[in-house]
């Protein structure tokens, strides 16, 4: 899977790249400029693009716009600093799929590409198998070792996440972040991360299935397959 | 108070006050024309008694008959100039005392010295002034009336523009892109406002402009560093070959950024509110979006730490639906970071408004502070002490009324949505 990362920030554009080539079927290609980007768009083609709006030479708004003209089936995240309503609004009309604002978590940014390239190329029907797991993202169906499983909404999202994060690290703040959203700073402690962990390693264990998460002590956890 | 009522009342009172000066310097000049008038019949008619007694004709018996003229003997030492005084005499005719005017005078005859007074009714004079000064008030009266007509008729034709300028500017919206264009004034110190006011506006326009821009910059400025810092943090914790201390250091760094970065979109937010760069409004169901936020905090309620109740009328508001999402989710937090463990939060909306109240100890501050940046429990970390100011200011910037009351052990937030209720407007 290709991706253009559209940024010109070095320093970020080249942290970014390096966190979604720790996934081996991921290809990141990085343009700092809104010219470069044209060109390597023009070149190639790339299954999903992030782009920064405020570039140097322009705004990724009308990288967005030439995206759609050429090729309106690659998926388009916007990541901005700019939380701004307009720029939100003006992005998703213009036909991104996604809007994150930075400073965000890299394995929220990797969850969110990884169900827009679902979405897309597979029409979000097809089911999400790692060994006895298998989940349909579409009706949010756990199935283990072909039995259904349980799951609370929260449970669902959790593990969701921890999936389309395996083998990363994932800290319990973008954790607690990416099921809590805005509410998270009500939480002094990010205890509510473990008990949702305790209560999903136990359904799962219990369902017959192997147990992948495994804690980092002292910083989160990680899905190991 | 009107421009038109003011004038008006100011017409009124000073007319009264110079009517009634005039009335009394009028008063007072006519009392003395009329009294000089009197004195010099007295003094013409003196020397016609005094002819007449030197032409011996005089008859005191008769003389003295009449009211009005009074000869008596007098010693020759007695002999004075003549003086006037006021006196009242009894009428018999009228069965009443009346003012009169008397001159009193000593005359030297061959037949001995006289002592004279002559009288004279000050009854048509009285009447006169009786007249003029009840002429005088309808003057007044009439001359207020035709003053407030003329005022009001003026007031209309060369105030019209200045109206006019009113409405405009004040309907006028800054961070729409129009520029403000005013009528044309045909009176040159409205013209002198009108140039004056779009001067002014186009200037604020211009400024307001450049702090959006600067708020837009700013968060770009410091957001992008955050971001490398956050991912930095984020790969390191990838590595393999870290030990414990060291991942416990990155997290560190990365809670503290993400703390930060929370901070700063906060004050941009306020920035943006008191920018009022949330214009659109919408029809919104204040149950839906309750029930949504609900929905949210779900995941944190199912640790067993918090406990929600609520009790929720439909309420539809005109309103920015991400104000409202905001106001209602720093409300929500407020309550639970504050409440006792275990403790339950009341959410209610009832006749348009929303009451969220949590049990808790009382505030360790004055209740006025509250509401302003960084004021927060010592004892309690988290919160960054700015989601109340959040609150108030999206309150203030639709006009709703909030408030905070604490009893029995309760904090109470009550919010009045009433001004933006469409319930209320059909009504």
């Amino acid at each position: 899977m290709r991706i253009l990362l559209v940024e010109d920030e070095k320093e970020l554009a080249s942290s970014i790249a390096s966190y979604l080539k720790t996934n081996e079927k991921i290809d990141c290609e990085i343009a700092a400029t809104l010219d470069r980007a044209i060109e390597q768009c023009e070149l190639y083609d790339f299954d999903c693009f992030l782009v920064d709006i405020g570039l140097p030479d322009g705004s990724g708004l009308d990288l967005i716009k030439k995206i759609k003209e050429k090729n309106n089936k690659a998926g388009i995240i916007i990541i901005s600093a700019r939380d701004s309503l307009d720029d939100r609004i003006d992005g998703l009309n213009i036909g991104a799929d996604d809007y994150l604002v930075k400073p965000f978590h890299f394995s929220e940014l990797n969850a969110r590409i990884y169900s827009l390239i679902r979405r897309l190329k597979l029409d979000g029907s097809s089911r999400l198998d790692i060994n006895e797991i298998s989940i349909d993202p579409q009706s949010r169906e756990v199935k283990i070792n072909n039995i259904v499983l349980v799951l609370t909404k929260s449970e669902y999202n959790l593990l969701f996440y921890l999936i389309t994060n395996k083998n990363h690290v994932l800290s319990k703040t973008s954790i607690a972040e990416h099921l809590a959203g805005d509410y998270v700073d009500v939480m002094d402690s990010l205890d509510f991360v473990y008990l949702h962990i305790k209560n999903l390693r136990k359904k799962m264990i219990k369902a017959g299935c192997e147990d992948y998460i495994k804690t980092i002590y002292g910083v989160g956890y990680k899905f190991e397959a | 108070m009107k421009l038109l009522t003011k004038t008006s009342l100011l017409i009124i009172t000073a007319s009264i006050f110079i009517f009634w000066l005039g009335n009394i310097v009028f008063f007072i000049v006519t009392r003395e024309v009329i009294q000089k008038q009197i004195n010099s019949d007295l003094m013409t008619q003196m020397s016609g008694v005094m002819t007449r007694i030197n032409k011996g004709a005089a008859d005191y018996e008769v003389i003295n008959s009449f009211d009005e003229i009074n000869i008596t003997d007098a010693l020759p030492e007695a002999l004075h100039r003549p003086s006037f005084r006021d006196t009242v005499l009894y009428n018999a005719s009228q069965q009443r005392y009346i003012a009169h005017r008397a001159l009193n005078f000593s005359y030297e005859s061959a037949e001995g010295a006289k002592d004279i007074t002559l009288f004279k009714s000050l009854l048509s004079s009285d009447k006169l002034i009786e007249r003029i000064t009840l002429f005088s008030v309808i003057l007044l009266i009439s001359f207020i009336l035709v003053i407030l007509i003329l005022n009001r008729y003026i007031f209309e034709n060369v105030w019209s523009g200045f109206s006019e300028s009113l409405v405009q500017t004040d309907t006028y919206n800054f961070s729409s892109s129009e520029k403000l264009i005013l009528e044309k004034s045909e009176i040159e110190e409205f013209e002198q406002l009108n140039l004056m006011l779009e001067e002014l506006t186009e200037r604020i326009q211009h400024d307001y402009r450049n702090l959006k821009e600067l708020t837009a910059n700013t968060s770009h400025e410091i957001q992008t560093p955050l971001a490398i810092i956050k991912g930095k943090a984020e790969l390191l914790l990838q590595s393999t070959n870290m030990d414990k201390e060291n991942m416990e250091a990155i997290n560190t760094i990365l809670a503290t950024v993400n703390r930060l970065a929370k901070l700063n979109q906060s004050l941009l937010l306020i920035t943006k509110i008191e920018n009022r760069q949330f214009e659109e409004s919408s029809l919104v169901q204040l149950k839906d979006v309750l029930e949504n936020s609900i929905e949210n905090l779900e995941v944190l309620i199912g640790s067993g730490k918090y406990n929600l109740n609520y009790k929720l009328e439909s309420c539809s508001l005109n309103i920015n639906k991400n104000l409202l999402d905001i106001l209602i989710s720093n409300l929500l937090k407020n309550a639970l970071i504050h409440s006792s463990k275990n403790s339950a939060v009341d959410i209610i909306i009832k006749n348009n408004k929303l009451a969220v109240s949590n049990p808790g100890e009382p505030l360790p501050f004055h209740e006025d502070k509250l509401f302003s940046r960084f004021t927060k429990n010592a004892l309690n970390t988290s919160g960054n002490g700015i989601g109340l100011e959040i609150v108030k200011k999206i309150c203030e910037f639709y006009e709703i009324d909030i408030s905070y009351d604490y009893s029995e052990g309760l904090h109470f937030f009550i919010v009045d949505f009433s001004v933006i209720s469409t319930h209320n407007n059909i009504l």
